[in-house]
């Protein structure tokens, strides 16, 4: 969908303005900043109020107590701003903390460590597909683990094992890196069409 | 002797340049080119894509799609993803019922919606599609909707209550969702991960944003997940096999031009660095 003009003529200005900070912070800089951040927050701001009404006092409304507690306990985490009260917002946090991780783990154990196990015990010789693909994982994550191994002095032959294991994981960030690098040249991608469409509109009268 | 000075101050001389501002504005301006002269440069066709297409091609009538979308910032590379693979389901008749784990994600899917525009195509909101906007409390709210999907959503956007709306009917837990579609550019992924497929074996299909590729092809190797569609290569892979070309069929020939760039850039950067270390070697030696 094409933006209207103004729309376009906004965005092209606030992209212009921010782009300074390769140069300096100017007065114009920090006013869009400024105006980004608010803007960005109210929308996190509003939103997050309206899950409150949807989610929690519509519960309250249609006859649930369990949900006054729950909402007694979310303003409780805002005494963290009183000197005299904070203690109090270690409750809610205290809860939300064991909640959360007792749910992650319960159900961590078979996705992150034995679903992932089961995904490296490939066939090296034999297997259907990709014998190298295989070969190298099984070869990676062993040599992994040995670089990780802090318990025992390593031998000679441990020690190039680690070696590898440890030019594995550069490579590994370096992949990642690489990813993040494609995925903001997009955005910038984004960024610069706008404007070369801005001009384009310009110039066409 | 000349020849050494010279070919010493140049060495000098690039290690005192600021490469910043050039390595910026040659970006600029290799990333403009494809704006004003259309380039023809081949797209791959990335393979986790076609089978991320392959799936939502085999959606059935009255299919049930559970969707999420948690990405924000990186709309210019999964937002074409959200718009192709709407219009697909729509037209395959499956359900669909949208939410998102972050605040601003109910802009988004109305944002989606109002390009779309379900509604001009005979589509009708609360019976073919509905939206549930931002559901918060992250993992712990995904566990919950894992188990009762009416009772964790409560209302719409529009509030009204889910057992109201007709789409919902019959919707109760997990293992009435079809196919669930995570639009992702962070790891939320993995609580669906956690909740809905090792439980309960639901399909996940993962539109991504590049940042996350490396981490979800092991959760796509582990069979985890089903198929993912990374970044805008992904999103200009579903234009073309859907036969709606968009943005992101224009913008995947900037990213193929600024990749050569950075690549240049880091072949210079290299030949830099090592010539610099090997007259310093033979300095010292």
């Amino acid at each position: 969908m094409m933006p209207d003009i103004g729309t376009l003529v906004q965005f092209a200005l606030i992209i212009l303005v921010l782009s300074q900070t390769l140069y300096k912070h100017t007065i114009l800089y920090r006013i869009a900043e400024s105006t980004y951040i608010g803007v960005a927050m109210a929308t996190v701001l509003v939103n997050n109020l309206y899950a409150i009404r949807d989610k929690g006092l519509t519960k309250i409304a249609m006859g649930e107590p369990l949900y006054l507690i729950i909402l007694v306990l979310g303003i409780l985490t805002l005494t963290r701003i009183s000197k005299e009260y904070s203690w109090l917002s270690r409750y809610p946090m205290a809860l939300m903390i064991g909640a959360g991780l007792g749910i992650s783990m319960r159900a961590s154990v078979e996705t992150n460590i034995l679903k992932m196990a089961e995904a490296t015990m490939l066939p090296l010789f034999g297997g259907t597909v990709n014998i190298i693909d295989n070969f190298l994982t099984v070869l990676i994550v062993i040599s992994i683990l040995v670089y990780f191994t802090f318990t025992m002095k390593q031998s000679t032959t441990t020690n190039y094992v680690s070696k590898f294991g440890r030019y594995s994981l550069l490579i590994g960030f370096g992949a990642f890196f690489g990813n993040a690098v494609i995925g903001r040249t997009t955005w910038l991608s984004s960024i610069i069409g706008t404007l070369v469409e801005t001009v384009k509109i310009f110039l066409s009268g | 002797m000349t020849g050494k000075n010279s070919s010493k101050s140049l060495y000098e001389q690039l290690k005192k340049v600021d490469s910043r501002y050039y390595i910026v504005w040659t970006l600029f301006i290799a990333m403009t080119i494809p704006y004003i002269i259309p380039l023809s440069i081949p797209i791959p066709i990335n393979e986790p894509s076609r089978t991320l297409y392959e799936y939502i091609e085999a959606v059935k009538e009255d299919d049930v799609i559970l969707w999420c979308s948690v990405y924000g910032g990186a709309y210019v590379e999964i937002g074409s993803d959200h718009e192709v693979i709407f219009i697909e389901l729509l037209e395959k008749g499956a359900k669909i019922m949208m939410m998102g784990l972050a605040p601003e994600q109910a802009m988004i899917s109305q944002r989606v919606i109002s390009v779309v525009k379900p509604e001009e195509k005979g589509y009708e909101y609360g019976i073919d599609y509905v939206d549930f906007g931002f559901l918060p409390g992250g993992e712990t709210a995904i566990a919950a909707l894992s188990k009762n999907i009416q009772e964790t959503f409560v209302t719409d956007i529009y509030g009204t209550p889910a057992e109201d709306i007709p789409l919902m009917s019959g919707i109760i837990d997990a293992n009435d969702i079809d196919i669930l579609i995570d639009f992702e550019s962070g790891q939320n992924y993995i609580y669906f991960v956690r909740h809905f497929k090792t439980p309960y074996g639901t399909t996940i299909l993962l539109p991504c944003a590049a940042n996350t590729e490396s981490e979800v092809t092991t959760f796509f190797d582990a069979g985890l997940i089903d198929a993912y569609a990374p970044g805008i290569t992904g999103a200009a892979t579903l234009e073309l096999l859907s036969g709606r070309p968009g943005v992101s069929l224009r913008g995947v020939n900037t990213v193929s031009i600024s990749q050569t760039v950075w690549g240049l850039f880091v072949i210079i950067g290299n030949i830099i660095y090592w010539s610099g270390r090997s007259k310093k070697g033979g300095q010292n030696a």
